[in-house]
């Protein structure tokens, strides 16, 4: 998989493995000062201007990673930018290079509607320049020109963002983040080629929960089938995992099943009183939904996510047990935070949280024997885009709901979310069934995936081609399931 | 609205946090203050030898499920009722 950010990406993992190594030894108090000196050693600096700042940026990391904000501030947003490592990239996006061969055929300029496209005489021919002020961004003059010659320069991060939430500091130029926009999604984590853009983690807090002797229950998302292979199953992971000291592992494709259950009840509720509904499954969906389009909240399912139930379920049995999700997702975590939902997930690591974690025990993944299915493929399938709508639909057949006039609209990613919730807002969706998920692909392609999905399909589908064909609510009364309160207002 | 959060790291978990929030949160209900209370969970701000911290803006407080009750008269119902 090619990234914007293999390099800084490496350095945030190897944070992630020496943060959690000391904290599994009880030494990070006592030690964390010393990382950046022992991870920037000198007396060269490596990728930066000098040590000096690669080590300040080190140091913003460790604190991130102890689930802290960069610097001095504290605020309670989870993507949050590393000043030291933001490159200010340049503020204007259209501009011209030396591409510009001064023609005479001014297409630029003919197509600019603002005019925002002067020439000066430069050398020996008339160059195009763009005026800041009054360039708005529409993107003619770079289209018009048949020499390419002016590009787009929008900062990686910028673009990223499905809602606008990235905004430069007059000041400084460093890359800001409007929190009261942000929905969490991370997208501009791996965007920015400089590595500015991290997330607070949960990594120290679960190790301390298992040095104290808790009862630590792990629940891992369906999207990690593929990631990383074909032999590295969700029962390698429980095997890894359970050596670390958690006590076990469950399927969150069970809570998949969950959800598409109860998210099945509400819809036939919802269609017979002539009404629509929109999935709840995805936190970045839902934060888009309650900060950008508030007028449409109570079309939201309130059926919790497969997380929750699947928290809830474990919680029901054991009401001290600590659950942690591992997933792909940075707005899972967002969700914990919400206090409003009881019984959910205690903490929730990224994949590459959860193997650094590993990572700094010692502990490797690797491929196992055994072989356990706690969930339908249907539930399985939620980390794919279609996946939830799919599952849902299969759950009002087998109550013997008819479906045929129910329409669905699938919105694959935050853009095509935005539309459609757009549409929806003005009465102009014509389907009034939504399924919504911030990442293209679905989870599988969230910020913490570790292939891309041509990558990953393939081993993916000979992973769930391996469990039996079960139905959702066989599994459900399988996995002694069936009583899990699944609403958001529930009390566990 | 008036935002309180309360920090859900593990030294906040260990004394008790999610017993606070659902104190908090039937004493919100009981008192009808849906509509003027916000709470929300954060991650740790280190300041683990104050758990169970709550923050209502810049201030820090340090609670326990046994004064939640305290606080809840004496900086919540002050605030939302001026």
């Amino acid at each position: 998989m090619v990234t914007n950010d293999k390099t800084t990406f490496d350095i945030t993992q190897r944070v992630f493995y020496e943060v959690a190594k000391l904290a599994w030894n009880g030494e990070l108090e006592e030690k964390k000062e010393n990382l950046p000196e022992e991870m920037i050693p000198g007396p060269h600096a490596q990728y930066r201007c000098c040590i000096y700042r690669e080590r300040e940026i080190i140091r913003e990391r460790v604190r991130m990673a102890r689930g802290m904000c960069p610097g001095t501030k504290d605020t309670t947003n989870i993507v949050q930018v590393i000043p030291a490592a933001c490159d200010d990239c340049p503020l204007s996006s259209y501009t011209v290079t030396d591409n510009c061969h001064g023609c005479l055929g001014h297409a630029c300029y003919n197509s600019c509607r603002f005019g925002a496209i002067s020439f000066s005489h430069d050398g020996n021919k008339n160059r195009a320049h763009i005026d800041p002020a009054k360039c708005k961004e529409c993107g003619m003059c770079s289209r018009a020109c048949p020499y390419g010659a002016i590009v787009d320069l929008v900062r990686p991060c910028k673009k990223a963002c499905p809602v606008g939430a990235i905004t430069m500091d007059p000041e400084s130029g460093l890359c800001q983040i409007d929190e009261s926009k942000c929905i969490q999604c991370g997208h501009c984590i791996h965007a920015c080629p400089f590595g500015a853009i991290g997330a607070k983690t949960f990594i120290v807090d679960v190790i301390n929960m298992i040095r104290a002797g808790e009862k630590v229950y792990a629940m891992i998302a369906p999207a990690v089938e593929g990631q990383y292979g074909k032999d590295i199953t969700v029962d390698s992971w429980r095997a890894a995992l359970k050596k670390a000291g958690f006590a076990d592992l469950l399927e969150v494709g069970l809570g998949g099943d969950l959800t598409a259950a109860a998210e099945a009840d509400e819809w036939a509720e919802a269609m017979e009183a002539g009404e629509g509904k929109t999935t709840s499954c995805c936190p970045a969906f839902v934060n888009m939904i309650h900060k950008h389009f508030p007028e449409l909240n109570d079309k939201i399912s309130t059926t919790v996510s497969p997380m929750c139930a699947v928290s809830r379920m474990i919680k029901e049995k054991e009401p001290d047990a600590i659950t942690v999700f591992i997933g792909p997702c940075q707005a899972k975590k967002s969700e914990i935070l919400d206090t409003s939902i009881s019984g959910n997930a205690d903490y929730v690591l990224t994949f590459d949280e959860a193997f650094q974690m590993l990572q700094g025990k010692g502990i490797d993944l690797e491929p196992v024997e055994e072989f356990t299915q706690q969930a339908s493929v249907f539930g399985k399938r939620f980390g794919n885009s279609a996946g939830v709508a799919g599952a849902v639909l299969q759950c009002m057949k087998e109550q013997g709901v008819d479906t045929s006039n129910l329409k669905v609209k699938v919105a694959n990613g935050a853009a095509e979310c935005k539309t459609a919730l757009t549409l929806m807002k003005m009465g102009r969706l014509p389907e009034k069934f939504m399924e919504g998920m911030a990442c293209e692909g679905g989870c599988v392609q969230g910020p913490s995936r570790q292939r891309s999905l041509q990558e990953l399909t393939k081993d993916r589908d000979a992973m769930i081609g391996r469990a039996d064909k079960r139905e959702v609510h066989e599994n459900l009364k399988m996995q002694d399931a069936e009583h899990v309160r699944m609403h958001r207002g529930e009390e566990v | 609205m008036l935002n309180v959060s309360i920090c859900i790291g593990s030294a906040c978990h260990m004394k008790g946090s999610k017993e606070v929030i659902a104190r908090l949160k039937k004493l919100i209900a009981e008192n009808h203050l849906e509509d003027k209370v916000s709470l929300s969970g954060s991650f740790c701000t280190g300041n683990c030898q104050h758990a169970v911290c709550v923050t209502i803006g810049d201030t820090l407080y340090s609670l326990s499920p046994e004064t939640t009750e305290d606080f809840f008269r004496n900086e919540i119902m002050t605030r939302v009722s001026a």
